[in-house]
């Protein structure tokens, strides 16, 4: 049983009278300290995906359950918490605060977890920026970094409160093709050291051959769901 | 959590230097000139009973019920019993009171024997006049009336000399109705001229001792009026308070006498004062609501500036009233920063306007004011209650106007957000 499920997973826009079906009916099983990329052209539908995983947006049908629990009835304090509690994100584009030097910008999902004390915080953060291997710019803010230093900080953020899955949407997009295998490198090691979940939205060839499971998208369907060993 | 909600805030604010410079600008010079301007209105108040009070009313005056009724006629008939006695004990009754003078008014006619004016007579003891009225501070020429005159003499207003066309030394013809009602008339010369910020005595106001008023008008000349000073207190408020009580304390002592303390006498002058504060309090309803509407503008900015921002923390679990505050916060902090400015702009103005002051006798000299009194150095008065409430105002009109952005943060879309470009 895995920890993530997906049953009959539809997405509908609606754009005035016109319909767009985002995804069309998903189902997907996502196992514990799965290293999965979800691959397909643009428009296929993964990021709507990955978001429905995040609860970030809410599927239009199916069902989807997290350790079996039902997620679609949840409300909103409900799913804020769940992201709060059990999922973390890395974007594209790193979206780190620009007012907030690198360690604050990672103590950020702690803050708002509000479990910790300000100590315990700033010492998690700080030896979470060490295993992604910049502490030493931890009191640097964000412009002073180039873009693969922001984006191990926006993993850093990523794997500070010992998420269950984390949720990457083209995380390497934005960076040249030396830093986006360093990057995924980075992810696949945490994935095997820390037992994290990681599932990662990608279209480059390189990066694909990084991941252990690749599921294919198109229009809005599964297409292919290929397993590999480790 | 609230922690980091002011610091992002905090950092914001001071990240978009320039924007929230501009913004707070406009609170600070609000807030500013409205403390400095209400300092001053209170100053003109000010300046104002005090001009009443040294020149023609004094702090409280005392008289008869019956003349009371019939003042403006300034009626000879209705004179107080014993205004000695009521004299000495008023400084008993009334504590702090520095002085009483008898005076008695009456309707007369001064002419340089070619033209003739309808002019106010007063009769006054030259000596304690001085200790309650500020007269004597301002004879433009001549000499103040001399306790035992040789000769009968009179002060008159400036302006009333100038259009009889007499000077010092000239002699002025004053007729007026006696007691006896006889119509009776008399050569005075002129000791000195007045020239006071009151229209009514520089223009139509001749002043004359007890014993040459007797002789124009009769033996049993009355006293009419006692005019008493009180002490300035430092605000105005409590000035005619005082005022109020110091009348009630000899109306309960002598039944048969009534006073007009300032407090009454100024209650024309004090209902077009309160209505001009209810003018000074529009003024800073305009100021909030176009302070209002550029922290409005600037949070607005602030949300869209940071859309993406917003989805990361609601991404991260950060609930839509988390991000109401943190918006609210910026509003708040750009609020203060610019009430606080403008308390000290406003403080900066309010202390040079109490020690330095405008001098209105420079400013306006040679310009015709009519009744407007324009002597003397305007000066504001310090109003720890206006500037409380001005600050106060700012800085929750600028977080009322921060919820409306912030409202629009909150209610954003995670995914919109996230993919916002």
């Amino acid at each position: 049983m895995g920890i993530l499920s997906l049953s009959g997973i539809t997405k509908i826009y609606r754009k005035g009278e016109i319909e767009v079906t985002a995804l069309g009916g998903i189902d997907l099983e996502i196992d514990k300290e799965e290293f999965c990329a979800i691959v397909g052209p643009s428009g296929s539908g993964k990021t709507t995906l990955l978001n429905i995983i995040g609860c970030l947006d809410r599927p239009t049908s199916g069902i989807m359950k997290y350790r079996n629990q039902e997620l679609r009835m949840l409300g909103e304090k409900e799913l804020s918490a769940y992201r709060r509690e059990h999922v973390s994100f890395i974007f594209q584009s790193y979206n780190l605060i620009p007012v907030l030097t690198v360690v604050e910008n990672v103590e950020i999902p702690l803050s708002i977890a509000g479990k910790l004390q300000k100590a315990q915080m700033r010492r998690k953060a700080l030896e979470i920026l060490d295993a992604v291997g910049i502490a030493d710019k931890a009191d640097r803010f964000p412009r002073e970094l180039s873009g693969g230093q922001e984006q191990r900080v926006a993993i850093a953020r990523a794997l500070v409160k010992d998420p269950v899955v984390v949720l990457a949407d083209e995380p390497t997009a934005n960076l040249d093709s030396h830093t986006a295998e360093e990057i995924v490198r980075l992810m696949k090691s945490i994935n095997k050291s820390m037992h994290t979940t990681f599932i990662f939205s990608t279209h480059d060839r390189m990066i694909m051959d990084e991941a252990l499971r690749v599921v294919k998208l198109h229009d809005g369907l599964i297409s292919g769901d290929e397993r590999r060993a480790t | 959590m609230t922690r980091v909600l002011i610091s992002i805030a905090f950092r914001n604010v001071l990240r978009h230097g320039k924007r929230t410079l501009i913004t707070s600008l406009v609170l600070t010079v609000g807030i500013g000139m409205f403390i400095f301007f209400d300092s001053i209105l209170a100053g003109m108040d000010r300046m104002t009973i005090d001009s009443m009070v040294d020149y023609t009313e004094s702090s409280m005056k005392v008289m008869t019920a019956e003349y009371m009724k019939d003042s403006r006629a300034f009626p000879l008939e209705y004179g107080l019993e014993s205004p000695e006695n009521i004299m000495e004990r008023i400084s008993g009754l009334v504590p702090g009171a520095i002085a009483s003078t008898p005076r008695t008014a009456f309707v007369a006619y001064a002419s340089n024997r070619i033209d003739s004016l309808p002019v106010i007579g007063t009769a006054i003891d030259p000596e304690r006049d001085t200790k309650v009225f500020k007269l004597a501070e301002h004879l433009g020429e001549g000499a103040w009336l001399a306790s035992e005159p040789t000769e009968n003499e009179v002060l008159i207003g400036g302006g009333l000399a100038r259009d009889l066309g007499l000077g010092v030394g000239d002699w002025l013809v004053l007729s007026a109705r006696a007691v006896d009602d006889a119509l009776n008339a008399d050569e005075f010369r002129i000791a000195g001229l007045l020239d006071v910020p009151a229209q009514e005595i520089t223009q139509s106001s001749v002043f004359i001792g007890w014993a040459a008023a007797r002789a124009l008008l009769g033996e049993d000349l009355p006293v009419t009026t006692i005019a008493v000073s009180l002490p300035k207190y430092g605000t105005l408020d409590l000035e005619l308070a005082n005022s109020m009580k110091a009348g009630a304390a000899v109306e309960a002592a002598f039944p048969r006498v009534k006073t007009i303390p300032i407090a009454d006498a100024a209650k024309d002058y004090m209902a077009m004062r309160n209505m001009k504060a209810k003018y000074s309090s529009l003024i800073i309803l305009v100021v909030l609501l176009i302070a209002g509407v550029g922290i409005v503008n600037t949070v607005l900015m602030s949300v869209y500036s940071r859309i993406r921002e917003i989805g990361v923390l609601r991404a991260y679990g950060m609930l839509p009233a988390q991000i109401r505050r943190l918006f609210s916060l910026e509003g708040l902090m750009i609020g203060t920063i610019g009430s606080a400015g403008g308390l000290l702009l406003g403080s900066i103005l309010v202390w040079w306007s109490v020690t330095w002051g405008f001098p209105l006798d420079k400013m306006f000299s040679g310009l015709d004011l009519g009744s407007i009194p324009m002597g003397g150095i305007l000066r504001g008065e310090w109003h720890p209650s206006t500037m409380a409430a001005g600050f106060l105002f700012g800085v929750i009109a600028s977080w009322i106007s921060s919820r409306i952005p912030a409202k629009k943060a909150g209610k954003l879309e995670v995914t919109d957000a996230l993919h916002f470009v």
